[in-house]
């Protein structure tokens, strides 16, 4: 049997939807600052009306759709899913009156992509792109990683039980304190922190370049949120390559890494026991995983200088690992590996990197499970029929490999390998050859970014929709947006 | 470098003819040769969309191709890289002489429309010191001065900002009341 919501869950529904678009409108007013300090007129206007549209959608769900009925978690999941599909829809206006988008279908791509922490574009002339637009570009990233519905809880209300299903909902599957509240406090404090860190650390680095000190400001926020949310937009179409810069390269991953580690293991290291490091199941994964990858990315290019393997795969792959998408290789330049390497990158993007972080992807944890699943199964061949044994493994505490844990990660684990394939399929039924229509799909769903050359304006409308949809669906990490489906679906029945 | 692409017929016939007589000999050879570089370092004039689709063939090779100054100059070691755009393709350029690129003097932004530019020099498909595809420029030559954007809001588009914001503030007007309301209930 499915719970089949009444009108008066619709109407809580859309109040709650209500009240995360008029904190979008909120949001909006950054760029639209920045836009006035700037001089940026035409953009200025662009941001008027994209904040004022969402703030009287926002308010007109407030108005008309009160809270009929106690907030459960069926309302948080449809909130959730419903939450990124009007978000990207709302927070492609301004981008679509700036003129540099084809159409408005681009213009909501490239939103979702920010919302999602993708980094796929679609955007036309980005060299030319204002500030303001490119804050927006950028805060998207921002708003989407620390998640929008925590953002959203903090600033709006108070409603600290419905919190949990929120969190839950957006594909953050342990929490920190049992408070959710406090979570997002935590969350808040550690990003503030790197926050500051990093916008020096930019800043000081595009200084040194020769950037102008005021551009630098900007683009080391901006390259920030781009790093540590795993989103991988660029002010530049050339992305990290246009700065030539290795010392700039080099802070890009240590943020990227920042932002892949799970939530929890910051908290962890920061208040508990900083030996965690060492001891972490997650850590170990990541370790095995990107350094065996890595060898697969470095045998075609054994007797090439360090510059070389440095840009040519350790970047490359550290970035599909985490889920950025930054790329320090002109455009065309990553197809043109060999095929092995570009196998490599594209079981990294697969993989992800922690639960609980910014990243997409399958997640370390799962694929770790899924490993010493294995291994246990090979094991129990091995011992003698009668013995009994139970494998364990650490994350933050000692645990046991549950077969429910094994459920849950074999259920996601083939969720995603499903639409990796099937948005493959799409691609290649429209044309597109095998390798790059693959590479592509894995980059949309587990919020990568990283491109094939597939994704660009000319592609076929149909594609566009089909990576939005992966791009959402693999953000949301399927269960979300499967549970609003069948029950809306319940709903039209009755 | 690539010398296949150097004419090495006439080359050897004057090693050939000349093997061995002295000073008359050197100095044709000489000559030769540096006739051979002169034709083998006369750039190919391209498009860039040409060179960054097939790169194998421009290798290590003299090119030139006309884009638009974007961003601004960076500073390297040992040199200055800049970036040009045409059309949806771009490149990172690298600089050795800084003077070089003192005659740009716009860059493209959103304000500004950069200068056209003709770079020539060697492109590299894999540069060895760079560890990257790039050029390393010889020559710029300024094709089109460049200039600031118009950038004037259009007139509906300011209205429709105006009209969005009075529809926000009614409803946040008729929200505050209905708030109000409830609570005197």
């Amino acid at each position: 049997m499915v719970i089949s919501p009444t009108k008066k869950d619709l109407s809580t529904i859309l109040n709650l939807l209500g009240r995360l678009i008029l904190g979008l409108s909120f949001f909006m007013l950054v760029p639209l600052l920045v836009a006035a300090a700037m001089a940026e007129s035409s953009p200025f206007f662009d941001f008027v009306i994209g904040a004022s549209l969402s703030g009287a959608l926002g308010l007109i769900l407030l108005i008309f759709f009160p809270i009929r009925n106690e907030i459960s978690w069926i309302h948080t999941f449809f909130t959730v899913s419903l939450g990124w599909l009007f978000f990207s829809l709302l927070g492609a206006i301004p981008l679509f009156l700036s003129g540099h988008f084809g159409s408005f279908l681009d213009a909501c791509f490239e939103a979702m992509s920010g919302f999602a922490t993708t980094g796929l574009i679609l955007i036309q002339d980005l060299d030319h792109l204002s500030f303001s637009h490119n804050t927006w570009r950028h805060l998207t990233m921002f708003i989407g990683g620390q998640g929008i519905i925590l953002a959203s809880l903090s600033i709006l209300t108070q409603a600290k039980s419905v919190a949990v299903g929120f969190y839950l909902g957006e594909a953050r599957q342990e929490k920190i304190f049992p408070n959710v509240i406090g979570t997002a406090r935590f969350i808040w404090k550690v990003s503030f922190i790197f926050l500051i860190t990093g916008v020096t650390a930019y800043s000081l680095i595009l200084s040194k370049t020769g950037l102008p000190v005021l551009k630098s400001v900007f683009q080391a926020f901006w390259l920030f949120f781009a790093a540590f949310d795993t989103g991988g937009f660029t002010p530049y179409k050339q992305s990290i390559a246009y700065y030539h810069s290795f010392q700039l390269e080099i802070a890009t991953i240590v943020f990227m890494i920042l932002g892949a580690f799970n939530f929890n293991l910051h908290f962890w290291l920061w208040h508990k026991d900083k030996k965690e490091i060492f001891k972490n199941f997650e850590i170990k994964t990541f370790l095995f995983t990107f350094f065996s990858l890595l060898l697969l990315v470095y045998l075609p290019f054994l007797g090439t200088n360090f510059t070389g393997l440095f840009r040519g795969g350790f970047y490359q792959l550290i970035s599909a690992h985490t889920g950025c998408g930054f790329t320090n290789l002109e455009e065309g330049v990553l197809m043109g590996f060999p095929l092995l390497s570009i196998l490599a990158v594209i079981f990294a993007m697969m993989i992800g990197g922690g639960v609980c972080s910014t990243t997409g992807g399958i997640k370390l944890m799962r694929i770790g499970i899924i490993f010493k699943t294995i291994f246990a199964e090979i094991k129990r061949w091995i011992m003698p029929p009668n013995a009994v044994f139970k494998e364990k493994y650490h994350h933050l505490n000692n645990l046991l490999l549950s077969n429910k844990r094994i459920k849950d990660a074999f259920v996601i684990f083939i969720l995603f390998i499903i639409t990796y394939v099937a948005g493959a399929l799409i691609a290649v039924g429209l044309g597109y050859p095998g390798t790059a229509a693959l590479f592509e799909s894995v980059s949309a769903t587990a919020n990568v970014g990283l491109s094939s050359g597939i994704t660009s304006p000319d592609m076929p409308n149909i594609l566009k929709i089909v990576y939005i949809i992966q791009m959402w669906v693999g953000r949301l990490e399927f269960i979300a947006v499967f549970v609003t489906l069948g029950v809306l679906l319940s709903f039209f029945r009755k | 470098m690539n010398t296949d692409s150097i004419p090495k017929t006439s080359f050897y016939r004057c090693t050939q003819i000349f093997k061995g007589k002295g000073l008359l000999s050197f100095f044709i050879l000489t000559l030769s040769f540096l006739f051979s570089l002169t034709v083998y370092a006369e750039a190919q004039t391209i498009t860039l969309k040409s060179l960054i689709n097939n790169p194998g063939k421009y290798d290590g090779k003299m090119v030139s191709f006309e884009a638009e100054a974007i961003g601004d100059p960076l500073g390297g070691r040992k040199g200055i890289w800049f970036n040009v755009q045409s059309g949806k393709y771009n490149m990172g350029i690298f600089v050795k002489n800084k003077d070089l690129i003192n005659q740009i003097s716009h860059w493209g932004s959103y304000k500004e429309r950069g200068d056209l530019i003709k770079s020539e020099g060697i492109f590299y498909k894999n540069c060895s010191v760079h560890g990257g595809r790039d050029l390393h420029l010889v020559s710029l030559e300024i094709v089109e001065k460049g200039g600031i954007r118009d950038l004037k809001a259009a007139e509906g588009k300011k209205r429709f900002a105006l009209f969005s914001f009075v529809i926000f503030l009614t409803l946040g007007c008729i929200y505050l009341i209905k708030i109000r309301l409830w609570q005197q209930k």
